[in-house]
């Protein structure tokens, strides 16, 4: 599990230009989930996610990863361990000859050689969709951008944290990339029981995955909970984001009379709903 | 981590000196290092500390912040001063212990040379406090522009100044964040033998290097969509005029200089050390 305890970050203490971008959070997010920070730019989000992995340390609280206490030392190194970190845009951090060896780099830094980590890297590559004979001993450098962040994603899914944290993953992507990123780490937490926290300011991208959504907001947690409850609750326009489209779309159709209980279906759901009432009717 | 490191250290405020031309800062600035260097006794450095006291005060920029431009240098002060105090043998002898002895003329010469010192960081932090770095590359691309008759790169060596100064922070920012990914990706950069860190450094300075290249082949490929073309016939946006305040500074300028010349002449005995 993962705590938050009345964390607070400052940035530039001890000057004129102190600033706290997040100020006394306290969440969980448990073995399992899925768990979705949203909000806007300079809300904080990558500040938060990145107390996970003991990268900043909190200026006031404390975050407990399993139980390590990662602002102290010792217990720091144990706490990494559980954790993957996937920052914006990770395909700047690649820097090997080839794929191959780029991806063995975090695998090697665990202490893992021989055919374990052979393995590691060719189920990682494929998870990610990396065909391994076509891409293993190619340079990271000549890949497209797409290409370079699965590389870059294979990387850490390679070290098989226990948390993996990711910071906007399918930030300048296209649709069809956003898309097969989301069904990745659906299938990581599915099938692998990896839990994922995700940064996104997108609603539309996470609201059919999460199973929890924290909504960030000048630093202060502003809602949290499962999609359903934070949609229903919270005044997301006051927080310059907006309702995914489909909860939008149930809406006005709520306006016009067309009453859909279901608040949670995705847009193919609600054509199809629509489609059977009208044969219906 | 790496962000805590300040370049170029502006301070902003509304003050007449912050207001006053890059290039009658610059040319005050080679003046007032002049002067410094004229005053060749403590007591000539009573008119220039009335100078820079008034010019800090004039220019907002608190005194705790002008201080602090002095730390970076305090050990090559320290250093200064030892070494001029022992190694300087003249005037009378007051005290005399193994090889070490203590000088009138020691004492002196220390405390003069640390002073001189403090003056010269004082006037040019207080340049820098008050001149944004891209005005500053304007200014020294202005003065330097007579030199174009005879071929001098005025215009690309402040183009590369600025561009330089301008990607200090956005380099600082991206090291910061390539270290923090290799880091979580587990690499150990504070541990281990020199050898073993200087091995750890490849997997942050090979992804900076490539990310600098990357951004100065966007920046080129951007600054020619909009028809950069070097200097030539190239206007400016901000055009810099001459101000009264700016004369003003001139004439206060060469009135310190003219005191610093005059004052040696009319009190002799001033100007020599004891
Ligand atoms: N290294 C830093 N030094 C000083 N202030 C910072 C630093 N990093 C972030 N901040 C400030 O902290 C606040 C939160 O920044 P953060 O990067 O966490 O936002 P974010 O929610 O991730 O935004 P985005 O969606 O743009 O990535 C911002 O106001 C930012 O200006
Ligand atoms: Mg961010």
């Amino acid at each position: 599990m993962i705590e938050f305890l009345n964390v607070t970050h400052t940035y530039m203490n001890n000057s004129e230009l102190a600033h706290n971008a997040i100020s006394d959070i306290s969440f969980n997010v448990s073995e399992g989930e899925f768990f979705c920070i949203i909000g806007q730019t300079g809300s904080g989000k990558s500040t938060l996610i990145q107390h996970i992995n003991g990268l900043i340390m909190p200026t006031c609280g404390k975050v407990l990863v399993d139980g390590f206490d990662m602002s102290q030392k010792k217990q720091l190194i144990s706490g990494r361990r559980l954790v993957g970190m996937v920052f914006q845009y990770p395909e700047h951090q690649l820097f090997a000859e080839t794929v191959y060896k780029d991806i063995e780099f975090g695998v090697a830094n665990l202490g893992i050689t021989g055919d374990e980590a052979h393995e590691r890297i060719t189920s990682a590559m494929e998870a990610v969709g990396l065909c391994v004979s076509e891409f293993s001993e190619k340079s990271p450098f000549d890949l497209s951008g797409g290409e370079k962040r699965r590389v870059a994603l294979a990387g850490i899914i390679a070290m098989r944290p226990k948390y993996l944290v990711l910071d906007e993953p399918m930030a300048g992507l296209d649709p069809m990339g956003r898309q097969s990123i989301l069904s990745l780490l659906q299938q990581l937490q599915s099938e692998l029981g990896i839990t994922i926290i995700m940064v996104s300011h997108s609603m539309d991208d996470i609201v059919h995955v999460a199973t929890r959504i924290a909504i960030l907001s000048r630093g202060k947690i502003a809602a949290i909970g499962t999609p359903g409850e934070v949609f229903k609750n919270c005044e997301l326009n006051a927080m310059g984001l907006k309702l995914p489209q489909s909860i939008q779309l149930i809406r006005s159709l709520r306006e016009r009379g067309i009453e859909i209980e279901n608040d949670m279906l995705d847009e193919d759901a609600i054509a199809d709903e629509l489609l059977r009432r009208y044969l219906h009717a | 981590m790496l962000k805590d490191i300040t370049l170029g250290q502006y301070y902003p405020a509304e003050s007449c000196i912050h207001r006053l031309d890059p290039r009658i800062k610059l040319l005050a600035m080679t003046l007032y290092i002049v002067i410094v260097f004229l005053a060749q006794s403590l007591y000539m450095f009573i008119p220039l500390a009335a100078f820079v006291t008034a010019a800090i005060l004039l220019s907002k920029v608190p005194i705790s912040y002008m201080l602090k431009s002095l730390k970076p240098l305090k050990w090559i002060l320290v250093f200064m001063f030892l070494l001029n105090l022992f190694l300087t043998k003249s005037g009378t002898e007051i005290l005399s212990f193994w090889i070490i002895k203590l000088t009138t003329g020691g004492i002196y010469k220390a405390f003069f040379i640390s002073i001189r010192l403090v003056f010269l960081v004082l006037g040019t932090s207080l340049l820098t406090l008050t001149t944004t770095p891209i005005l500053l590359t304007d200014g020294i691309e202005r003065i330097f522009s007579p030199l174009k008759v005879i071929k001098f790169p005025a215009h690309e060596l402040a183009m590369i100044m600025t561009i330089a100064l301008r990607f200090v922070p956005t380099l600082l920012e991206e090291a910061d964040k390539i270290m923090k990914a290799q880091i979580s990706r587990g690499a150990q950069i504070d541990t281990g033998s020199v050898f073993k860190r200087v091995k750890a450094m490849i997997p942050i300075l090979i992804p900076l290097l490539v990310g600098s290249f990357r951004r100065a082949d966007e920046l080129a490929m951007a600054m020619e969509s909009r028809c950069y073309h070097g200097g030539e016939g190239r206007t400016k946006m901000r055009v810099m005029k001459l101000t009264l305040g700016d004369g003003i500074c001139t004439l206060i300028m060469i009135s310190l200089l003219a005191i610093m010349i005059i004052l040696p002449q009319i009190f002799p005995m001033l100007a020599i050390m004891p």
